[in-house]
C-alpha cells in the first residue's frame, strides 16, 4: 500500500526506497560486508557460553591496578577497548584491505599504506598513558599492561593461567 | 489530523534536542574527535567506510588537531543550522539537510573507526536529516513514513538475527553476554552493588535468559508497525524501555536512536489532499 502511494507520488523516490530495501535484505541475508547506512543489527545474536574464556587487560599505573569496577562504562571502554583495537589493528586492517582489494573498482584505487596505520608502539603508549592519566586523575610514572584469561567458576569470574605482559606498551 | 509545516518544525526541534543531548553525552565522556586525538584507526568490512578511507581523510584527521576541532564543530553546527532553517522556513534547509546527512555519514565513519563507538548508533543522525530535504508537504509525508519503516526494519531485523544466528535458542545466552560485556568490571570488583547484580544475573541463567527473550520479543513486535500505525505509541514506549534496559544492563547507549521516535509519533497524521 505504502509503495503504491509512493509510486504514484514519485517513481524516482519509490525506486530509491526499493533499492535501499533490497540492499538491506541482500546485505543481511549475505552475512558479511555491509555498506553504511545499510547495516546488520545482529550484535550478540550468535550463541555465547558461560564456559567461554574471557580476556581482559589489567592496566597497572604507578604500581596500582586500574579497577574498571570503579569507573563509568565509557571510561572502562577507553581502558579496555583501545588496547584491544590497537592489538589487532594490523591484522584486521590487513584482512579488510585484502578483502576490499578484490572488489571491482576498488582494486586500483587502494594503496596498502593508506589502509594501515603508521603509528608506532611508542606513540600509542604515550597517547594511551595520557588517556589513563585523565581517568585516574594523576600523572603516570610507570605503566604496564597484562592480558589475563578469565573463566566463570563457582559463581564468580576467576583468573585462569598466568597473565601475559603486553609488549606493545613500551617504557 | 493533517501533517503541516508546524509538524515539520516540531520534528526538526525534536531531532535537534535529541542530537544536542547525544553530542553533550559524547562531549562529557571525551568521545569527540578533538578530545580523543586519535593516533590509529581500525578498518571494518564496510564498503562505505572503505570508500571514505580512499580519500585519505582519516590520515589527515589523525595528524591534525585543528581538523579534529573543525569536524567536531561542523558536526554540531550543521544540525543546528538545519534546525534554525526549518524553524525560520529558509530555503537553505533543503541543501542543509542533504549536507548534514552526508557530513554525518563521513563523521560517523571517522569517529567509529577511531573510537569504541559503533557506527550503528549514528544511523539516525545520518538518515533523519533527509526528512527535511524536501520542499513540498507530500514529499515530507513520504520521507517521514520511509524513515518510520526504516526504524521498524532495524528492530525487526535485529530480532530475526537472534533467531537466524541461534542466540535465542541458547538458554545461557544472556549470562554469557553479560560475562563478555562486563568481564573487566566483574574481575575488579570490591563489592560494588552493580557488580553484585551482574554476578547474580550470570549465576541465574534462566532469569537472565528471560531478559534476553524479552529483548528479542520487544524487537520482534516492531513487525506490527508494518501492518498498522495504531500501536506506534506503544512501540515508542517499548523502544524507550529497550534503550533504558540496554544501557543499564549492557552499558550500550541506544538513546541516539530516539530521534526516530518522531516518525512514530506523527505516523498517523494524514496527508492533506486537494479536496481536504
Amino acid at each position: 500500500m505504502f509503495f503504491k502511494e509512493l509510486y504514484r507520488h514519485s517513481r524516482a523516490g519509490c525506486f530509491i526506497v526499493a533499492v535501499f530495501l533490497l540492499a538491506y535484505i541482500y546485505i543481511n541475508a549475505k552475512w558479511g560486508v555491509v555498506a553504511t547506512p545499510v547495516l546488520q543489527f545482529g550484535m550478540y545474536s550468535s550463541p555465547f557460553h558461560t564456559k567461554d574464556t574471557q580476556e581482559v587487560y589489567m592496566v597497572k599505573a604507578n604500581e596500582k591496578m586500574i579497577n574498571c569496577a570503579e569507573l563509568s562504562f565509557s571510561e572502562c571502554d577507553i581502558v579496555q577497548l583501545f588496547l584491544h583495537d590497537y592489538e589487532r589493528q594490523l591484522s584486521v586492517n590487513t584482512a579488510v584491505y585484502n578483502t576490499m582489494h578484490n572488489y571491482p573498482g576498488l582494486h586500483s584505487l587502494m594503496s596498502y599504506k593508506n589502509f594501515t596505520n603508521q603509528v608506532t608502539d611508542k606513540v600509542f603508549t604515550s597517547w594511551y598513558k595520557q588517556k589513563m592519566e585523565k581517568i585516574i586523575g594523576e600523572p603516570i610514572d610507570s605503566l604496564s599492561v597484562f592480558k589475563q584469561d578469565l573463566v566463570w567458576q563457582q559463581n564468580r569470574l576467576q583468573a585462569s593461567g598466568t597473565p601475559t605482559k603486553i609488549n606493545f606498551i613500551v617504557p | 489530523m493533517f501533517l503541516s509545516s508546524i509538524h515539520r518544525k516540531k520534528i526538526a526541534a525534536f531531532y535537534f534536542i535529541c542530537f544536542a543531548l547525544c553530542y553533550g553525552w559524547y562531549y562529557l565522556h571525551g568521545l569527540l574527535l578533538h578530545q580523543l586525538s586519535p593516533v590509529f584507526f581500525l578498518n571494518k568490512l564496510d564498503i562505505t567506510v572503505n570508500l571514505v578511507l580512499l580519500t585519505n581523510l582519516h590520515t589527515a584527521v589523525i595528524n591534525n588537531p585543528v581538523l579534529q576541532v573543525v569536524l567536531d564543530s561542523l558536526y554540531f553546527l550543521l544540525p543546528l543550522s538545519l534546525f534554525i532553517s526549518c524553524l525560520a522556513g529558509y530555503k537553505l534547509q533543503y541543501i542543509l539537510a542533504i549536507a548534514t546527512s552526508a557530513f554525518n555519514l563521513v563523521y560517523a565513519i571517522l569517529l567509529s573507526t577511531m573510537s569504541p563507538l559503533s557506527i550503528e548508533g549514528f544511523t539516525g543522525w545520518i538518515m533523519l536529516p533527509l526528512v527535511f530535504a524536501f520542499k513540498n508537504e507530500r514529499s515530507f509525508y513520504f520521507i517521514l513514513q520511509t524513515m518510520r519503516y526504516f526504524f521498524l526494519l532495524i528492530f525487526f531485523s535485529a530480532a530475526l538475527w537472534k533467531i537466524r544466528a541461534g542466540g535465542i535458542f541458547n538458554t545461557e545466552q544472556m549470562s554469557a553476554i553479560l560475562l563478555k560485556q562486563h568481564a573487566a568490571y566483574l574481575v575488579g570488583s570490591t563489592g560494588e552493588w552493580y557488580v553484585g547484580f551482574i554476578n547474580y544475573l550470570v549465576s541465574h541463567k534462566i532469569l537472565s535468559y528471560c531478559l534476553y527473550l524479552a529483548a528479542a520479543l520487544a524487537e520482534f513486535v516492531f513487525i506490527i508497525g508494518f501492518f498498522t500505525k495504531k500501536y506506534d505509541r506503544l512501540l515508542i514506549i517499548i523502544f524507550l524501555a529497550f534503550a533504558l534496559f540496554d544501557y543499564f544492563l549492557m552499558g550500550i547507549n541506544y538513546f541516539s536512536w530516539s530521534a526516530f521516535l518522531s516518525c512514530l509519533w506523527f505516523s498517523s497524521y494524514k496527508l492533506k489532499t486537494a479536496g481536504a
